[in-house]
């Protein structure tokens, strides 16, 4: 019996050893081969027999309640139409018929899809219950094959291919496979996991955990694709492009899992809940299960291609960021995410949904790395920023934080298009700072003024102040520094984030400070020789976090910052007359 | 350390020279069941109206399937020339028999698709008395292509002008048909798959023999259609 994997480990050496079995193997493979068989010939015109036998034999009943049709029928019978008769006949037929054709006819009697399958016939019967596994095991002898013929160092007994191999055979063996075309999923993973086990001899190193990992990540996610596939079939929304794609998904998920999972729980099992392999595969297995199931099941409107799933989007590269990340959380936070919570694939699919919404610059191009940044600081502040039910990502702070940010960053200037901002390191760097800021002060979020979070007044007045600067002034890593400085401002000094009217102008005072400084160094009073030095990117960002820092020490009121800027303004003013001029006097200036 | 290199480089050397000496005539057997099959499908969508996502846009349907069939069947020429001890061997000439037969059934080459039906039934009795595993489909199959080529013959005297057919030609040569196809029942297995189809083939047979019955007259005429109807009842609860 060929489910036995010693057996099929077997098969594949003494195949290597026989090219004669693997030329048997061709020519059986030729002749389970399925043979399309064609249907005869048989009258198919709509004509007035077809009509005429229809209404004496299935069509009776409506015949006979319709004298006219009743009428015609009869004289059908006996020869006895003219040309119009006949066809009127044939429209009395097509009238009763037309409601079966709208639903695709049948062949018959029988459904044409029906016939359609039962026109496929391979030589032999399926005899009795085939487990999926048997249906499989020839493919995987030949894959196998093709492997090792490639690969020769391989097949050394007890070497660590050669076990992880049998380990994957034993996990492959627990699936129930419901479609023998699954036979493929069977063998990318297997050579998937063959690949992993070489490039990473020192994970893999062929001990009793690795085998245990190999075949319980194995038997997880072959199922977990096998349900993705059946779930589309069921739907009736698959099609052989979809079912490939689900594949090649679940192959490039299965190969991060293993190598980063296999990292994770091989390199420190004792940061996982409880220590047994089982523990640890079942975890390795829900990061698993939710990055596919992510990318298989969410879906965005592309303007030009439909809809889209997000594995679409995504590198091996970027699903290795993911999972990583995944894995990162839950190493932190065993306990948390255990088998069957649904945290990380809420993370995950949260933020697919936020990040289809914005322009593809801070877009679902940037989704792996923002979905690091929110994981890895889940990790690490698991308590504090997602407080409530973890079923419901609304409930987590880190991802306000971040939509937060981008939501801003997404907004066109007003009155223009929108353009970036910042480029895509500078908005990962300001999403990561953002993350972090909510991670250690939670009120960033769940703190409001008129409904909306801290957060989001404290990045609107410095965006706003950024405005006032023109764009060849400022780089945009400046602006980026000035933005995180006032950030930093409102975090020491909430009353930054009021509204006032200050020189007829409502506007944030974080806004009117950050105005105010910017105005010494680029606006109209600024002298030549002022400017020369100021407004170099590093000097300007570093004088204005001297300024705020000022502001926050000294006060926030209008009056305050104003009396702040002309004492800088006269500090300032020495650069024109060659005198000393420091940011450390800055730093020590009194109003 | 590099003599054992020289000794795993050679084996593997060896190993691809057999693999890819080993089965030459395979891929055009391949080749040639896959046009066939395409060729059947095509054929059954637009005897089913399926509609086919394909684009026909320089040639009809039936065209294309006609072509599709010819192109199978000089492919499975090719590969029975001078590989029918090969094909004998490795139990496959039945097989390439049975494609061969069903394209020149297709193709209207109705005397080689009886010839080449015998000569694959005369191969399978070899193979048997060789101690070959069964190959029921093919067996089923080569039997029944008297009976598939008189149903389309069937077909074609039905679409004549009334004044050309003659209910009693097309009853008989329908009733032989029927005749061979459960000849061809027998063959099968219980269970088999095949059995489905060659139901399917009665079906449609019986649908030539229905629509000819229309021509007869009067109560005569009805009773002739009903018990055709019946027996399309018949078989239809054979197949559930």
């Amino acid at each position: 019996m060929l489910s036995n994997p010693d057996f099929i480990l077997f098969a594949i050496q003494g195949s290597i050893r026989l090219a004669n079995q693997i030329r048997a193997a061709s020519v059986d493979k030729a002749k389970q081969q399925d043979l399309v068989l064609p249907l005869p010939d048989f009258p198919q015109e709509l004509d007035w027999r077809k009509a005429m036998l229809y209404f004496e034999g299935e069509g009776i009943e409506y015949s006979e309640a319709n004298p006219r049709v009743n009428f015609l029928t009869r004289k059908a019978r006996n020869q006895d139409l003219t040309q119009a008769q006949k066809d009127e006949l044939v429209d009395w037929y097509k009238a009763k018929q037309i409601k079966d054709q709208e639903q695709g006819g049948d062949f018959l009697g029988i459904p044409a899809s029906e016939v359609l399958a039962l026109t496929k016939i391979k030589q032999w019967q399926k005899g009795g219950h085939i487990s999926g596994f048997q249906r499989i095991a020839g493919s995987l002898v030949e894959i196998g094959v093709d492997f090792f013929v490639q690969n020769p160092g391989g097949i050394v007994k007890d070497g660590a291919q050669n076990k992880a191999l049998k380990s994957f055979l034993t996990g492959i063996e627990q699936v129930s496979f419901s479609d023998a075309s699954f036979g493929d999923i069977a063998a990318g993973l297997m050579v998937s996991s063959l690949e992993t086990v070489s490039k990473n001899p020192d994970i893999f190193t062929g001990d009793a955990s690795s085998q245990e990992l190999v075949t319980v990540v194995t038997k997880g996610l072959s199922q977990d694709i096998q349900n993705h596939i059946t779930h589309l079939k069921q739907g009736g929304t698959t099609s052989f492009a979809k079912e490939e794609k689900v594949k090649a998904w679940g192959q490039a998920v299965f190969r991060s899992v293993l190598t980063h999972g296999g990292k994770t729980v091989l390199s420190d099992p004792s940061r996982f809940l409880g220590t047994s392999n089982k523990d640890s595969a079942g975890m390795i297995n829900q990061v698993g299960s939710a990055v596919l199931d992510v990318m298989v099941n969410k879906v965005v409107n592309d303007p030009v291609k439909g809809k889209v799933e997000l594995g679409a989007f995504l590198s091996q590269e970027a699903i290795n960021s993911m999972v990583k990340a995944s894995f990162v959380a839950v190493a932190e936070n065993p306990s948390f995410f255990k088998i069957k919570n649904k945290g990380i694939e809420n993370i995950l699919g949260q933020l697919f949904t936020d990040m289809s919404k914005y322009p593809n610059d801070i877009g679902l191009g940037m989704m792996p790395e923002v979905a690091r940044l929110v994981l890895e600081n889940t990790a690490e502040n698991l308590d504090t920023v997602w407080p409530g039910d973890t079923d419901k990502a609304a409930q987590h702070l880190l991802l306000h934080a971040s939509k937060t940010t981008l939501d801003l960053l997404a907004k066109p200037a007003s009155g223009g298009n929108w353009k970036p901002l910042f480029n895509k390191t500078q908005t990962l760097a300001l999403v990561d700072s953002m993350v972090k800021e909510v991670a250690n002060h939670p009120e960033w979020i769940t703190a409001k003024v008129q409904d909306k979070p801290m957060l989001h007044h404290a990045l609107t007045g410095a965006l706003e102040a950024l405005q006032t600067i023109p764009a060849s002034q400022l780089n945009k890593g400046g602006r980026l520094s000035v933005v995180q400085s006032a950030v930093k401002a409102v975090a020491l000094r909430q009353e930054l984030i009021e509204k006032k009217n200050i020189d007829g102008k409502e506007q944030y005072l974080i806004s009117f400070a950050v105005g105010a400084i910017t105005d010494l160094v680029f606006g109209n009073q600024a002298s030549a020789k002022a400017r020369w030095t100021l407004a170099k990117t590093e000097v300007y960002t570093q004088l204005v976090d001297v300024f705020l820092n000022r502001v926050t020490e000294g006060g926030t009121q209008p009056e305050k910052v104003k009396a702040l800027k002309s004492a800088f303004a006269a500090e300032i003013a020495k650069l024109d007359t060659g005198g000393a001029f420091s940011m450390k006097q800055l730093e020590n200036i009194q109003a | 350390m590099k003599q054992l290199r020289s000794a795993h480089s050679f084996f593997l050397f060896t190993l691809l020279l057999l693999l890819s000496a080993c089965v030459p005539y395979l891929t055009h057997y391949n080749k040639a069941q896959e046009s066939f099959n395409e060729a059947a499908e095509l054929d059954n969508k637009l005897k089913l109206k399926i509609e086919d996502e394909e684009d026909f846009e320089l040639l009809s349907p039936k065209s294309q399937v006609q072509i599709k069939y010819l192109t199978a069947l000089n492919a499975i020429d090719k590969v029975l020339r001078g590989n029918t001890g090969k094909l004998q061997q490795d139990g496959l000439l039945a097989s390439a028999y049975t494609i061969k037969a069903l394209s020149e059934w297709k193709t209207e080459r109705y005397d080689a698709s009886i010839a080449t039906a015998r000569n694959g039934l005369s191969a399978l009795a070899k193979a048997k008395s060789a101690g070959m595993k069964a190959m029921p489909r093919d067996a089923a199959i080569l039997t029944a292509i008297p009976g598939l080529i008189k149903a389309d013959q069937a077909a074609d005297m039905v679409k004549a002008p009334q004044e050309q057919r003659n209910y009693e030609n097309i009853a008989n040569k329908v009733q032989n048909g029927l005749n061979d196809i459960d000849v061809a029942l027998e063959q099968a297995p219980k269970g088999h798959p095949v059995k489905k189809y060659l139901y399917t083939v009665k079906l449609a047979m019986l649908e030539t023999w229905l629509t000819a019955s229309a021509d007869l007259k009067g109560d005569t005429g009805r009773e002739a259609s009903q018990k055709i109807m019946k027996m399309q009842k018949e078989v239809r609860d054979l197949m559930k």
